[in-house]
């Protein structure tokens, strides 16, 4: 037998233990680890595109521009040019962490190297380093795991996208009227429904923000170790391209959705005319319109 | 729990993704907002340039046009100009060629006058003189008196009608 389907499980595995803060020290998952490298993938992706930006961008600088320039020009034209600047950096942020966390789980190595560890799940010590393969291969606890299937990121991703949401809102509108939102006792009865709706709908972003990125990427990565055991070698790679687009579409529906709600909560629902209006931002930016060749290509 | 929420776990990954955020929010964000936006002002310049430079070169055009057209004009009223003053200037000298012939002419005619009255003189005093000796040979005496001239000079005078 090449290998066994392996134990899949939602949480995700603690590999080792830094002693801080925890009196049993502080846990670092498969997923944790990864998370770091993304992160430095993302500092090292900027380090190398702007360490000496070009006027004629090419190479990383030029991919790195495009990506972000289209976003930009997005959130300009969702938000408007002030709102849509100010909103950017969370919405580039999210997108580029999240999508390149989804694109771990094609990446050779991820979930297929790790150990197995005696005794767990009844398996027996074959060693440090153990590869997916073999009959103890279902007791393999990997050292590397897509963030996006680890519910902690998802949902401390999704809390930060709400709470900032709030804070733009507060800042925008000032409190009394982003509260009147929620208790919105001017229209009666009727109102003050609609502001707990309002209420429990922030709430439920949180779980359908988190829950949707986690349930895609997740099933995603079943699917690949299903379609892995099932046809060994070849059976995953068609579903490479699938989850490559499936990351991809995650990681915008994540950026956007926080990039509307942070545009919903700028905008008053008393008299929304008067703030920016998302298409105004578009009127107003033409300095944006002419896309450089990297944006044309 | 279940869905392998930890608080730990949940921590470390939203420090993570802020730590994150931050370092792009101080250093990433800014030099990519600049480099954008340096790029589309140099774009948005060329083209303000271009059009500024075409308007130019239509202005240009059009006074390029206009001194042409100018300096046809005036080159087509210098040469009607010299045209008139050449024309002027060849009545001119025609006119003073023709006075000048016609004073050459006159002087010549004078002077052939003079010389054809002169040569009257000279013919009429050779024909008193001829006419004397031919009377002197006839009659045989001399005839060269003061008298004698005067009465042929008249009648040679007086032929000079037949």
């Amino acid at each position: 037998m090449l290998w066994q389907l392996p134990h899949i499980g939602v949480p995700v595995d603690t590999l080792f233990y830094i002693p801080f803060g925890n009196p049993n020290g502080f846990p670092v998952s498969n997923t944790l680890i990864i998370t770091w490298v993304t992160i430095l993938v993302i500092f090292a992706f900027f380090f190398v595109a702007f360490r000496k930006p070009k006027l004629v961008p090419r190479g990383i600088q030029n991919l790195v521009e495009w990506t972000f320039q289209l976003l930009l020009n997005l959130c300009e034209e969702v938000a408007g040019k002030e709102d849509g600047r100010r909103f950017f950096p969370w919405v580039a942020t999210i997108f580029m962490f999240v999508l390149l966390a989804n694109w771990w789980e094609i990446v050779p190595g991820v979930e297929s190297l790790g150990t197995v560890e005696p005794g767990v799940h009844g398996a027996q010590h074959l060693g440090p380093i153990y590869f997916l393969f073999g009959t103890n291969s279902n007791h393999l606890t990997a050292w590397l795991r897509p963030p996006s299937t680890d519910l902690n990121l998802t949902l401390a991703i999704a809390i930060i996208s709400v709470v900032i949401t709030q804070i733009y809102g507060f800042r925008k509108l000032g409190a009394f009227q982003h509260i009147t939102k929620y208790l919105n006792y001017h229209e009666g009865v009727m109102g003050i429904l609609v502001g707990i709706l309002e209420f429990v709908l922030e709430l439920a972003r949180i779980i359908s923000f988190s829950f949707r990125l986690f349930g895609n990427l997740f099933a995603g990565d079943v699917l690949l170790l299903v379609m892995a055991f099932l046809v060994p070698f070849a059976g995953a790679t068609a579903f490479y391209f699938l989850e490559l687009f499936v990351g991809f579409i995650q990681a915008f529906v994540f950026a956007m959705l926080t990039l509307v709600f942070m545009t919903l909560a700028v905008t008053s629902h008393e008299h929304p005319e008067e703030h920016d209006a998302p298409t105004s931002g578009h009127a107003a930016a033409p300095a944006h319109e002419p896309i450089p060749a990297s944006t044309a290509a | 729990m279940g869905l392998g929420i930890n608080v730990w776990m949940f921590v470390s990954q939203l420090v993570s993704f802020l730590i994150l955020f931050l370092v792009l929010q101080r250093w990433g964000f800014p030099i990519l907002i600049k480099t954008l936006d340096n790029r589309a002002h140099t774009i948005q310049e060329g083209v303000e340039n271009a059009e500024r430079a075409r308007k130019e070169l239509a202005d240009a055009q059009q006074r390029i046009e206009g001194l042409m057209l100018q300096a046809r004009q005036e080159a087509q009223q210098t040469l009607a100009q010299a045209i008139k003053a050449g024309e002027h200037l060849r009545t001119e000298i025609e006119q003073e060629a023709r006075d000048r012939a016609r004073q050459i002419v006159d002087q010549a005619e004078q002077r052939i006058q003079q010389e054809v009255a002169q040569a009257r003189i000279e013919l009429r005093e050779q024909v008193a003189n001829l006419a004397i000796l031919a009377a002197e040979h006839v009659i045989g005496t001399n005839l060269d008196t003061a008298t004698n001239r005067r009465l042929v000079s008249e009648f040679v005078a007086q032929s000079r009608g037949l």
